[in-house]
């Protein structure tokens, strides 16, 4: 894992356009970008595709971050409304049942998209920007562009859902012993 | 939720299809510059060094202004407390003209004041400024004595709730609470420090927070509101009570230290509301706005709902966002806390309250923004 001082480092010399510092620095954050990409499009084929056009604007845009501090925030907005984009074009194709089966036939990482699949995106997504990436209310709501007060509702109902289906389970469970 | 917590942020295998498509990407980088690095080569060293000294010399005069920023706010005296002036915005002369109204309480500025602190276990917990409207209260509180070793502050417990002195009747209120951590929107959302510096983060990439101020005090600030549409909190009594103080991490709770601070305030009955009829609809939706109630630090949007609604699946309501003043300023992400629902099952008739993040001076106001349900897309509503 790099240091801070590090990536500072990568992102000057990124912004100096040098290829092969946008490229290890990029690589540093691809499971941030892949965890954050599948949890909004629920599978594996759109989210490399997410990740792919993320990674040109990036490299395109860099100039224009203003706070090199900020890269991470600032390059998983980018992703983020690449995953939405990537969604409209989707859903004028398709009916959303049909798309959100996709993921089905995903074969990695299923234990995280089983967790992603029992809630409805509007609360996974606050979910796991929140505990997979440790961004705060305040950051949450900036790159979702939702009240903060609706992040904080989104994360109260989406642990709740949680606790019922793990309670339900446990149920289940004991009921087959 | 320990176990959901682990899952959240568990390793991940990148799938084959992720890795590949990321390295086309990559490579197309990589031959792009190349071949601008053969092409063009001084060309592109003489624009960069242009670019280069462009935004140096932005920077230098954004460092100036900022500097004198800062000194000509510190000859203003400021009468919020930090964390009020942080989760409701507001320029001198707004805090000014709602003080002087008796809409903002500045509680420091009372008699009696040093009486209305409480002391548990070292930890002095003190109200500084309440402000009261129909439906909102904002209130912020000062507190000494608590070292938060760099972590992330949090009471256990904390209720509030608002008496009628008449009836004695209770009234629980909702409401969202923080400790105030020095970070604020500006008017497109982005976050910056209150002293309009840019964020930062430490080597874990982790937002560093502003809890303390010069004197090492923190505030806690809440944004409280009624359950009820019909409910009316002026001139009521808060009660505020806080239960034990420590630390938070990823909304778990460690406890640091076991007190009570309990809190009885007057409230100002004072109404800053001024209606207006609107009648417009929210175009695409069965969402017409009748009309607001809106005050310098809240709006009340009441709708009519046309049986069209009756066919759709998502019965969702249009979201207020913010609004547009006369002089063309937008404030997008106004929008704060609040309830939105139907006032009964026929879906005939709706509403939002919602609180703000900044004074808005009502007379000013042009436009609202909304956004429907269904989509991304942010409507303009030209107020009469």
């Amino acid at each position: 894992m790099k240091t801070k001082k590090e990536q500072l480092e990568l992102i000057k010399k990124a912004k100096g356009h040098d290829p092969d510092a946008f490229t290890t620095l990029m690589q540093s954050y691809m499971k941030d970008m892949y965890r954050t990409a599948v949890a909004i499009v629920m599978n594996d084929a759109d989210a490399a595709d997410a990740i792919g056009d993320t990674i040109l604007a990036c490299w395109e845009k860099l100039e224009t971050l203003k706070n090199n501090a900020y890269f991470k925030t600032w390059m998983i907005r980018i992703l983020i409304n690449n995953c939405y984009d990537i969604r409209k074009q989707k859903e004028r194709l398709t009916s959303m049942d049909d798309y959100e089966e996709m993921a089905v036939t995903d074969e990695s990482n299923l234990e995280f998209k089983e967790l992603l699949s029992i809630l409805d995106e509007r609360y996974r997504i606050p979910m796991l920007l929140y505990y997979g990436q440790g961004y705060k209310i305040k950051e949450i709501a900036e790159l979702l562009h939702i009240p903060i007060s609706t992040v904080q509702t989104r994360l109260d109902r989406g642990r709740s859902k949680l606790k019922a289906y793990y309670q339900a389970e446990r149920n289940d469970h004991h009921e087959k012993r | 939720m320990k176990k959901d917590n682990n899952l959240w942020n568990a390793d991940v295998e990148l799938p084959e299809i992720v890795l590949e498509k990321a390295n086309d990407a990559f490579a197309k980088i990589q031959r792009e510059e190349t071949s601008t690095m053969t092409n063009i080569n001084s060309y592109k060293k003489t624009n960069r060094s242009r670019t280069l000294r462009k935004f140096t010399a932005v920077a230098a005069c954004a460092g100036l202004l900022v500097v004198g920023s800062v000194a000509s706010a510190a000859a203003i005296r400021h009468i919020w407390g930090r964390g009020m002036q942080g989760t409701l915005q507001s320029t001198d002369e707004q805090q000014q003209k709602l003080t002087d109204q008796g809409i903002a309480q500045v509680i420091p500025e009372q008699t009696d004041y040093s009486d209305l602190a409480v002391t548990s276990n070292g930890v002095t917990v003190a109200p500084d400024t309440v402000i009261t409207d129909d439906k909102f209260i904002y209130m912020s509180f000062c507190i000494s004595g608590y070292d938060t070793e760099g972590k992330d502050p949090s009471f256990e417990f904390i209720n509030v709730s608002v008496k009628d002195p008449s009836s004695n009747a209770s009234m629980d209120l909702s409401s969202n609470s923080c400790f105030y951590d020095g970070i604020v929107s500006d008017e497109n959302g982005n976050l910056e420090y209150d002293d309009g510096s840019a964020l930062e983060s430490d080597e874990n990439d982790t937002l560093i927070s502003h809890y303390t101020d010069e004197n090492g005090n923190l505030e806690y600030v809440i944004t409280a509101f009624v359950q009820d549409q019909n409910d009316s909190i002026l001139g009521k009594t808060a009660q505020v009570d806080f239960t034990n103080l420590g630390t938070s991490e990823k909304a778990d709770y460690t406890n640091v230290i076991d007190g009570n601070w309990n809190f009885t305030i007057p409230l100002s009955s004072v109404s800053s509301d001024k209606t207006i009829t609107v009648d417009k609809a929210v175009e695409g939706t069965p969402f017409t706005v009748k009309d607001i109630k809106i005050s310098p630090v809240s709006m009340e949007l009441n709708y009519a709902v046309s049986e069209e609604i009756h066919s759709y699946t998502n019965t969702t309501l249009p979201g207020f966002m913010g609004v547009v003043l006369k002089d063309g300023t937008r404030y997008p992400y106004l929008a704060d806390c609040g309830i939105d629902g139907y006032t009964d099952d026929t879906l005939t008739n709706a509403y939002e309250l919602r609180s703000f993040d900044r004074v808005i001076d009502v007379d000013d106001v042009a436009a609202l923004l909304i956004m429907p349900a269904d989509r991304d897309e942010i409507l303009e509503i030209a107020l009469p």
